[in-house]
C-alpha cells in the first residue's frame, strides 16, 4: 500500500525517517496508523495486506523504540487492543545525531555517557543490569563509573524511569482519568452539568499529571558499603526527549537573545536558561495535546514560575566561565533636560507610605527599587565594574529585563524566565526572519505594519510603510499567497456587493505558522527521500564497502571510479543531512513552541 | 465715479480677504441710504472690483484687487465661472468633472475654457497623490496642500523612496551611534560589542533627530517633527528601531547585525542569515521554501 505524501507532511517524514531506520515494512505500518489512526492488529492487517506475523514482529520493534503506543479497550465481550502511531520515537531518530553531539558537549566528550545514550536511541528501553551484560565481562571499576553516568543522566532527567503510562496513547490515557473523575463526582440536583464536568476535570487534571510524573519505588538505591546513591538496576530507563527538547529551546532562545541584545548578554541569557533546565516547563504542554480549551491552560501572560525556576545573579555568577570585563560601559545615564531646573524636586507620598521625591525629569528617588542604586550620574563613558563579576552580571541581568522582548522577568529581587510569552515572540520573530530573507525586507516591513495596526487597508499600508503603492499592492498579494496576511471583506453596500466593498488586511500569525510548517516539513520529506534515493542509487557501491573484507581497505578494494562516487556520494549526503537538520531547527519552532 | 474708486481703495486699505457687511460699507463710503451706497458698488461690480457672498445669511462685499479683477475682464463669462470655482477651491485645487458638474457646462466649453486660462498662465494643472488618474486644476500662484502633493516624501506625486531610504539611513546612523557605544569602529566585533548599563537613558527622542536632520542639512525639505515621527515608525516596521517610550527610540541589535553582516555563532543558529547556505542556482538539491504549495 502506500499514501499520497501531499496529503500529510509529517507522514511523508515520519514514514521516510522510520523507513531510513527500520525498513519498509515498519515504515508501511507507521503510514497506516498515521493515517487512519488508532487501528487494531487485525484493522492494520488489513489496510497494510501484509501477513499477520510480520506485523505483529515489526509492532514489537516500533514500541520498543517508542513508535507506537498501545491502548486496551474493555467492552462488554472482549478486550481489544489499539495501536496508534507515537511521534516521539520517529522525533527521536531525526534528532538522533544532534542529541549524541549534545550529550558530548554537556558531558565534556565523556565517552562512556555518549555511548549509553548512543545505545538508549538505537534500542529504546533498556535496564541498567542488561546493558551491562551486553558489555561482557567488566571489571567493578569500569561497571561502578558506568553507574555514576547512569546516576547523572537520570538526575539530569535525560534518562527517566519507563512506566507503564509511557505506552498508553495520552488522548486514550486522559480520556479514562476524565470518565473516572467524572463518575466519582456526585450527580445532584443542586449541581448543574456544566460545574460538574467543569470539577470532573479539575480533578482529572491532577489525577492525569500524577500518573504521568510518577516515579518508580525504589528507583534510588544506597550503596550498603559505601553509602552512595546509585539506581535501581532492574528498572527500564529510556531516553527522555522532553528534556531534550529543552536544550533544543535553550540553545534557540540564547541564539534569539545575541540577535536581540548582544552576544555577550546571550552567554549569560545561555548560563540563566540552563540554571535548572531540568526542571523548566515542558516545551510541549501536556494540556495542549489532550485538547483542552485555551480558557483551561494557562495563557503566556497569567504564567507563574515555580519557586525553583528563580534564580538571582548570584546563582548564575558561580557558573560564568567566560570573562565579562569591559561588557558594560556607562553613559549620559538621566536625560538631561534644558528647561527643567536643578532644584526642581517635589515631595510625593509612595504606597509604602514612604516619602520619596520626584525631580524635573521624573525619575524618582527613593523607591524600595534598587535600579537607582547603580546610577552613574556622569557623563562621560567608561567601561564599569572590571574583576566585579556578580555587579556586571547582574547588569546584563538588568538589560535583559529591559529589553523589548521579555528575556527575563523581575519577581521581588530574583529573576525569572517568562517562557510562554518568549515563545510567541521566537515564533514570531523566526516567521519574520524567514519572510525577509526569502520575500524580501520590504514583505517584512509590510507584516509589521499590518501586526502593529491590527487590521488596514492597502492605502495605509503604502502611506505609513512609506511604499510605492503598486509595490504594496504586489507585495500584499505575495504575503496573502503564503498565507502570512488575511483579507477581510467589508462591504459598503446593503446588497454588499463585491465590487463596492472594501479590502482590509490582518495577520493570523497561526495560519502563517501553520504554512510555514507544513512547508518546512515538505521540504524535510523530500530531503529524507533524496537521502533514500542517493542509496538506492548507489546500492552496490554501498553493499561493496559494507563488505567486511572492504571495510576499513576502501584504498585497496575499490576501484577509482568507486572512490570517486564514494566520495561523491558521501559529499550529497552531508549535503542533504546539514539542510535536514537546518530545516529541523526551523521546524521545531513552529510544531512544538 | 470717484466716490467708487474711493470706496474700493479704502476697501483695499484693509488687510486681504476682509468681508464687509453692508453697514460698514455705508459708513466708509459716508452715504446715508443703502440705495445710494448700491449705486457705488454696482459700478463696482461692472468692473469685477467688488465681489459678494453670503456669510450667516447677510450679503457681504469684498475688494478685488485691480490686476485681478482686470483678469477677470478679459475673460469670457464661462472662463470667469470656471476661474470663480478654481478659485474658491483653493489649495486643495478642483477636478475637471466636479467643474462640468457644477457649472452645468458642455464638456467643450469646459475644455476650452480650461486650455486658454492655463495659457494664460492663470491656473495650472497639479498632480494630486490619493487620485494619480484625475486632473486637478488650481490657480497659477497658489502651492498644493500637503493632501494634494502627499508631503515631503513625494516628488511630483510619486514616492520619492530614493530620497525616503537615504533619511532612513541617516537617522538610524545617529540613532544607532547613540544606542550601542563603539558600534562602527570598524575593529569592534559583534561576539564583544559592549552595552550600555541598563540604567542608561540617552536614546533618541524625535526632536533629537528633527534637530539632527536640520543642522547637517541633508535635505531641503521642510521637515516638521511629525515627518521624523512617521520614519521612525518605518523603522521600527522594519525592525531597525524598537520604541523605548513616546517619542523616544532606540535601534534593535538585529539591525547592527544586518549591517555587519557578522555571524553571531560558530553553529548554525535560525536567527543568522549570514550563516544560511548559498544556494547553487544549478544544483539539483536547492530546497524550495514554498515547494509544497506550488
Amino acid at each position: 500500500m502506500s499514501f499520497s505524501k501531499t496529503q500529510n507532511t509529517e507522514l511523508y517524514v515520519y514514514s521516510g525517517i522510520v523507513e531510513s531506520y527500520l525498513g519498509k515494512r515498519a515504515s508501511t505500518v507507521v503510514s497506516c496508523l498515521i493515517d487512519y489512526g488508532r487501528l487494531s492488529l487485525k484493522d492494520l492487517v488489513k489496510r497494510t495486506k501484509m501477513q499477520g506475523v510480520l506485523v505483529k514482529k515489526t509492532l514489537v520493534s516500533l514500541i520498543q523504540l517508542n513508535c507506537i503506543s498501545v491502548w486496551e479497550e474493555t467492552n462488554f465481550r472482549s478486550t481489544t487492543t489499539f495501536y496508534s502511531f507515537r511521534e516521539d520515537g520517529a522525533l527521536l531518530m531525526l534528532y538522533s545525531g544532534e542529541i549524541i553531539s549534545h550529550i558530548e558537549e554537556i558531558y565534556n566528550n565523556d565517552p562512556s555517557t555518549t555511548q549509553i545514550v548512543q545505545n538508549f536511541l538505537s534500542l529504546g528501553n533498556l535496564t541498567i543490569s542488561d546493558y551491562i551484560a551486553s558489555l561482557g565481562a567488566l571489571d567493578a571499576e569500569t561497571i561502578d563509573k558506568l553507574e555514576r553516568c547512569f546516576m547523572q543522566l537520570v538526575r539530569d532527567k535525560f534518562l527517566v524511569p519507563v512506566q507503564k503510562s509511557h505506552f498508553y496513547p495520552v488522548k486514550d490515557l486522559w480520556m479514562k482519568t476524565m470518565k473516572a473523575a467524572y463518575l466519582q463526582v456526585p450527580n445532584g440536583a443542586a449541581l448543574s452539568e456544566l460545574k460538574r464536568t467543569a470539577e470532573a476535570k479539575e480533578k482529572a487534571k491532577l489525577q492525569f499529571f500524577n500518573i504521568l510524573n510518577a516515579e518508580p519505588e525504589a528507583l534510588y538505591l544506597k550503596d550498603k558499603a559505601t553509602s552512595i546513591l546509585k539506581i535501581n538496576s532492574n528498572i527500564s530507563l529510556t531516553f527522555n526527549l522532553k528534556r531534550y527538547m529543552k536544550s533544543r529551546r535553550s540553545i534557540q532562545l540564547a541564539q534569539l537573545c545575541s540577535h536581540r541584545v548582544g552576544k555577550v548578554t546571550s552567554k549569560v541569557f545561555y548560563k540563566a536558561l540552563l540554571h535548572d533546565e531540568k526542571n523548566s516547563p515542558d516545551v510541549v504542554n501536556l494540556l495542549h495535546q489532550i485538547g483542552l480549551t485555551n480558557e483551561e491552560i494557562v495563557l503566556g501572560s497569567h504564567y507563574e514560575p515555580l519557586q525553583n525556576n528563580l534564580f538571582a545573579a548570584k546563582d548564575i555568577v558561580k557558573n560564568i566561565d567566560f570573562s565579562l570585563d569591559n561588557s558594560i560601559v556607562t553613559g549620559v545615564t538621566k536625560r538631561t533636560q534644558p528647561t527643567a531646573k536643578l532644584n526642581n524636586t517635589k515631595r510625593i507620598k509612595l504606597e509604602n507610605g514612604d516619602y520619596g521625591t520626584v525631580t524635573g525629569n521624573g525619575d524618582m528617588d527613593g523607591d524600595d527599587d534598587s535600579d537607582d542604586e547603580d546610577d552613574f550620574d556622569d557623563m562621560g563613558e567608561g567601561f564599569v565594574q572590571n574583576g566585579a563579576p556578580l555587579a556586571t552580571v547582574d547588569q546584563h541581568l538588568r538589560i535583559l529585563t529591559n529589553s523589548s522582548i521579555p528575556f527575563l522577568k523581575k519577581e521581588n529581587s530574583s529573576y525569572y524566565i517568562p517562557y510562554p510569552e518568549l515563545m510567541i515572540h521566537l515564533k514570531r520573530s523566526l516567521s519574520d526572519s524567514i519572510i525577509s530573507s526569502t520575500l524580501g525586507s520590504p514583505c517584512a516591513r509590510i507584516m509589521r505594519c499590518v501586526r502593529g495596526n491590527r487590521l488596514v487597508s492597502e492605502k495605509f499600508i503604502s502611506s505609513t510603510a512609506l511604499l510605492r503603492e503598486k509595490d504594496a499592492r504586489s507585495l500584499t498579494s505575495t504575503l496573502v499567497k503564503y498565507n502570512m496576511l488575511q483579507i477581510q471583506e467589508v462591504p459598503k453596500t446593503a446588497d454588499r456587493a463585491a465590487s463596492k466593498s472594501v479590502f482590509l488586511f490582518r495577520v493570523n500569525e497561526k495560519h502563517g505558522n501553520n504554512t510555514l510548517k507544513t512547508n518546512i516539513c515538505w521540504n524535510m520529506g523530500k530531503i529524507l527521500e533524496k537521502i533514500a534515493l542517493l542509496k538506492a542509487e548507489n546500492a552496490q557501491l554501498i553493499s561493496k564497502i559494507n563488505r567486511d573484507d572492504v571495510k576499513g581497505k576502501e584504498l585497496e578494494y575499490l576501484l577509482p571510479s568507486e572512490l570517486t562516487q564514494l566520495k561523491k556520494m558521501n559529499d550529497t549526503e552531508l549535503m542533504l543531512t546539514t539542510k535536514l537538520h537546518r530545516l529541523i531547527s526551523l521546524w521545531e519552532v513552529f510544531k512544538f513552541y | 465715479m470717484d466716490e467708487a474708486q474711493k470706496l474700493h481703495e479704502a476697501m483695499l486699505k484693509e488687510p486681504e480677504n476682509t468681508f464687509f457687511s453692508e453697514p460698514e460699507l455705508r459708513h466708509i463710503a459716508g452715504v446715508e441710504s443703502a440705495a445710494d451706497l448700491m449705486v457705488i458698488v454696482q459700478v463696482l461690480l461692472n468692473k469685477s472690483l467688488v465681489k459678494l457672498a453670503k456669510q450667516n445669511g447677510e450679503l457681504r462685499f469684498q475688494a478685488v484687487d485691480p490686476q485681478e479683477a482686470a483678469k477677470r475682464s478679459n475673460m469670457s463669462a464661462d472662463e470667469a465661472m470656471i476661474y470663480s470655482h478654481i478659485e474658491a477651491s483653493g489649495r486643495e485645487g478642483i477636478w475637471t468633472k466636479t467643474i462640468k458638474a457644477r457649472t452645468n457646462l458642455h464638456q467643450h466649453i469646459v475644455l476650452r475654457s480650461l486650455k486658454s486660462l492655463e495659457s494664460q498662465r492663470y491656473i495650472k494643472v497639479v498632480k494630486s497623490v490619493k487620485f494619480p488618474t484625475r486632473k486637478i486644476y488650481m490657480l497659477y500662484h497658489l502651492t498644493p496642500s500637503i493632501e494634494v502633493t502627499g508631503g515631503p516624501w513625494f516628488t511630483d506625486g510619486e514616492l520619492d523612496s530614493e530620497f525616503v531610504d537615504s533619511l532612513l539611513t541617516i537617522i538610524w546612523r545617529f540613532v544607532t551611534g547613540k544606542t550601542f557605544p563603539k558600534v562602527f569602529q570598524t575593529e569592534m566585533s559583534l561576539s564583544n560589542n559592549p552595552l550600555y548599563a541598563p540604567s542608561y537613558k540617552n536614546y533618541c527622542t524625535v526632536v533629537e533627530i528633527l534637530e539632527f536632520i536640520s543642522k547637517s542639512q541633508v535635505t531641503s525639505e521642510e521637515l516638521i517633527e511629525n515627518d521624523i515621527r512617521s520614519l521612525c515608525e518605518v523603522l521600527v516596521y522594519d525592525d531597525k528601531f524598537e520604541k523605548v517610550s513616546l517619542d523616544c527610540y532606540r535601534s534593535t541589535m538585529q539591525s547592527v547585525v544586518d549591517l555587519k553582516e557578522e555571524r553571531m555563532e560558530n553553529d548554525f543558529s535560525i536567527f543568522d542569515s549570514a550563516s544560511f547556505m548559498a544556494s547553487e542556482e544549478a544544483s539539483e538539491d536547492v530546497v524550495y521554501f514554498d515547494e509544497y504549495q506550488l
